[in-house]
């Protein structure tokens, strides 16, 4: 290749006259950085037009947040995932077409999956089956082996969502639970009560109106105070008409529940599902049990003292 | 080695902006009346820049919303920068600028070196905006395509369950034969509408009514992902409406980008669909018979043909083309026939001005006609209009020149006879001092800008030596469009039926009943003589850059 030459002093180097290179990518501002701007939600390094309007249409989908949630939705978006529908759990029903589990609930932990079949505000909680999730050798390491173990429950069944792969880990779940409080629920002035939700938790059912709703009985009310409730269906009917103007308040199991996979998760020392991974569980002679850190709880322990100000003699 | 990318020929367009401009002489003025009069040939470059203002507005107001904000507004660029030691080869200054030599640009596509095409004005505007694609490929990805709710009688929607949206975006709802557009009842009006319930893109639960202001084609404001239900409210039960991802069932494309401006003033929003001859494929330009909307949702939605542009392939020949889409924020349309993508400017072609002759100064006949753009097998009529009626003509001929230069004298009833027969027509009149208007009818058979002329014979006759004769000249214009680019279709896109771009801008080919995407891209360069470096629009894995 005849190159350029450049004549010095005493010295003679030829110049190259063509490069190889893999181009760079850079990222011109345009409209949709302007919307970025108003949410505080940068573009990525060489992301796509398309990619980011995702992103930008998840701000007010998914907000940020101080709390669990709000901080895995922010962290998320920030590095580019979003949550992705994944899980599906479902109540099973019996003949009748009813839930076969009296008063459902599932709560996705740190660690585990938990299935209660009767759970109520008063205490009562029978666990219908727990699903650990967090290590390698635990039953619901994967997604799909989680769904095949709530499926061996009774009382629910559970499936995974679109096209999620079936070895996503159980681990990147979005930490939720099926039932839902309603503070404030309007009360009409009618004998037969619609309530916005169907699945109401037992025991759960408080209404301001006492006078009317004075004592629960199964069959139909038939004097003064008396009312009856279908949990299922969330139908409420009183012998005495309400005022129209008071309200009441219930949990209600939100079910079919969909449960979100996101691959960022947030764990906070204070949360006993956590600890228990970091920590030796064995029964010493002596009757105490070990709380020492295991390698994992050692490692974050040590990662942490690191970042922090806190160190030994100080 | 084979090289990527084409320009954009350099037509100069008329722009529908000049016509605005020039609504605001009287009627009665030439310079209104007919689209290449002097002043609106002034006007045209003006136009042309208050049409990319007026169009700028548009896109920004557009981008107000995060939905409807251009998806292919630039994003990113890619950049190689030359070695250490290494800088564009300078050729000296002209005029204190300094003059470089122009690199030669390689890319690697699976393993094949292509040679790139530089931007043609060497800017980003060029680069991005205006640019034609210069490769398309097979997506490798389709779907079964099915519409939302496939072509439905209004009376049958409450018993049709919406099928899932193949592609996420926005949906297009098309309304045909409906004749109600309002009820009046109780001091209030109510007007034809369209609710889509469902969840968006953004995974939110929203109904969204839109509202039915004539028959066609209407896009969603929102993004879906799912419809869970279509209902609607004051339309006819025998009207019918077809929802879908892409706007297949439509018959008449709605151009955004550019308006209908006649010289009677009735803007209008301007359609675009492919006219049908025997020789190929037209594009028809059209807008409402009336600008006023109050007037359109009142059923006045005809539309009134504004002009008509014969397409042509590369080789200057006439094709019949199968479908088309416009680029959204583009003047650009893409079509395809069986083998081909075409791309087409969508704007109205100039005429070549310079085929006009000068009438004679002191003519007194004037040529008109109620048009001045024609399509083939068009019959043109032009009419004659005395200027001073106390001289009338003794004879008179009609002359052509069809766009190839050939010149041809017409006799009465508008046959092209050769220059060398006598072609004067008498006045009969003309011994009684009196004028009758005349009409030459003739059928186009050629595009392009063709001169009509008239000579009329002067004589008295008390001095029989003294005849005169004084010329009036006329012009009309059959438009024709050549492709900006020709791409070949890859072997799975060939054979289809119909193509649109989806909301994330990608283009999607109807093939039978599957929508199958096709990568277009845009291979072309910019180089940054200041900072040794070349900037690239699309992605490659290697690139060579010879200075």
């Amino acid at each position: 290749m005849a190159g350029r030459s450049f004549h010095g002093f005493s010295f003679y180097v030829n110049l190259p006259v063509q490069v190889v290179a893999t181009p760079q990518v850079r990222n011109v501002v345009n409209n949709f950085d302007y919307h970025g701007d108003l949410v505080s939600l940068k573009r990525i390094h060489g992301e796509s037009n398309v990619d980011y309007r995702n992103r930008l249409f998840d701000v007010s989908v998914h907000p940020g947040g101080p709390l669990y949630e709000g901080v895995v939705n922010s962290i998320a978006r920030d590095l580019g995932f979003l949550r992705t529908p994944s899980l599906l759990i479902s109540l099973s029903d019996n003949s009748a077409g009813d839930p076969v589990a009296p008063n459902p609930r599932v709560n996705i932990l740190a660690n585990k999956v938990v299935l209660y079949s009767d759970w109520r505000p008063d205490g009562t909680a029978v666990i219908d089956r727990e699903i650990r999730t967090y290590q390698l050798d635990d039953t619901g390491y994967y997604l799909d082996d989680l769904a095949a173990a709530i499926n061996q429950s009774s009382y629910f069944t559970a499936s995974l969502i679109g096209t999620i792969r079936s070895n996503t880990l159980s681990s990147t779940m979005v930490r939720d639970t099926s039932n839902l409080v309603i503070h404030q629920e309007y009360v009409r002035s009618d004998k037969l009560l619609i309530l916005d939700n169907t699945n109401i938790i037992q025991n759960s059912l408080l209404f301001f109106e006492k006078k009317i709703f004075e004592t629960e009985v199964l069959i139909t009310p038939a004097s003064d105070g008396e009312y009856v409730v279908d949990y299922v269906n969330g139908e409420v009917e009183s012998y005495l008409y309400p005022s129209g103007q008071s309200y009441c308040s219930y949990y209600t199991a939100q079910f079919p529940m969909t449960i979100d996979t996101v691959p960022v998760q947030v764990f906070t020392f204070q949360d006993s599902d956590f600890q228990y991974e970091l920590f030796h569980h064995e029964t010493l002679d002596s009757g105490e049990v070990n709380a020492l850190p295991n390698a994992e709880g050692s490692e974050i322990y040590h990662q942490l003292f690191m970042l922090s100000k806190v160190f030994w003699g100080e | 080695m084979s090289t990527l990318g084409t320009w954009p020929q350099d037509i100069y367009y008329l722009s529908w902006m000049t016509q605005r401009l020039a609504n605001r002489a009287p009627e009665w003025t030439k310079a209104r009346m007919w689209s290449w009069s002097t002043l609106q040939q002034m006007l045209n470059p003006i136009g042309a820049d208050l049409e990319r203002v007026h169009k700028q507005l548009v896109e920004e107001r557009n981008n107000i919303f995060l939905s409807s904000t251009d998806i292919n507004l630039i994003d990113r660029l890619y950049s190689v920068e030359l070695g250490v030691g290494m800088e564009f080869t300078n050729n000296g200054e002209h005029d204190g600028i300094p003059v470089f030599e122009q690199p030669t640009v390689y890319a690697d596509i699976s393993d094949v070196e292509y040679q790139l095409t530089i931007a043609a004005n060497n800017d980003i505007e060029s680069l991005s905006y205006t640019t034609i694609p210069s490769r398309l490929t097979d997506g490798s990805e389709s779907y079964e395509y099915v519409e939302v709710i496939p072509r439905t009688d209004i009376q049958d929607l409450s018993s049709t369950t919406p099928n899932d949206i193949v592609i996420n975006g926005h949906l297009y709802i098309t309304i045909r034969d409906n004749s109600t557009w309002e009820l009046r009842a109780r001091n209030n009006i109510y007007y034809s509408k369209v609710y889509i319930r469902g969840i968006t893109r953004k995974g939110t639960e929203v109904e969204e009514a839109v509202p039915i202001r004539f028959n066609g084609t209407f896009k969603t404001i929102n993004q879906w992902q799912s419809v869970t239900q279509v209902f609607v409210s004051y339309m006819d039960d025998t009207a019918q409406i077809t929802v879908e991802s892409f706007p297949y069932d439509r018959t008449s494309q709605l151009d955004t980008y550019n308006l209908v401006i006649p010289n009677t003033s009735l803007e209008s929003w301007r359609f675009l669909r492919f006219g049908s001859k025997v020789w190929g494929s037209t594009l028809v330009s059209e807008g409402f018979t009336t600008n006023n909307f109050d007037v359109i949702r009142q059923g006045y939605d005809d539309l009134d043909y504004e002009y008509e542009i014969e397409l042509h392939d590369a080789d200057s020949l006439p094709l019949t083309l199968t479908a088309m889409t416009l680029k959204p924020n583009t003047n650009y349309m893409f079509a395809i026939d069986s083998t081909n993508l075409y791309i087409y400017n969508t704007r109205l072609p100039y005429p070549d001005l310079t085929v006009l002759e000068s009438d004679h100064p002191d003519t007194k006949m004037s040529l008109y006609s109620d048009r001045w753009i024609y399509s083939r097998d068009d019959i043109v009529s032009i009419k004659t209009d005395i200027k001073d009626v106390s001289v009338v003509p003794w004879k008179l001929r009609w002359g052509i020149k069809d766009p190839d230069g050939q010149e041809y004298y017409l006799d009465i009833d508008g046959t092209k006879v050769a220059t060398t027969v006598n072609a004067w027509i008498d006045n009969d009149n003309w011994e009684s001092g009196i004028w009758s208007e005349v009409i030459m009818e003739l059928l186009i058979q050629q595009t392009g800008t063709h001169q009509v002329t008239l000579e009329c014979l002067y004589s008295d006759d008390r001095a029989p030596d003294r005849e005169y004769t004084l010329t009036t000249r006329f012009i009309f214009y059959v438009p024709v469009a050549i492709p900006e680019t020709v791409i070949p279709l890859p072997a799975a896109l060939q054979s289809s039926s119909d193509l649109s771009f989806d909301s994330d801008g990608k283009l999607w080919f109807l093939s039978g009943s599957d929508v199958l995407l096709g990568n277009v891209y845009y291979d072309y360069y910019l180089v940054d003589y200041d900072r040794n470096k070349i900037w690239l629009r699309e992605n490659y894995s290697s690139v060579r850059v010879v200075i």
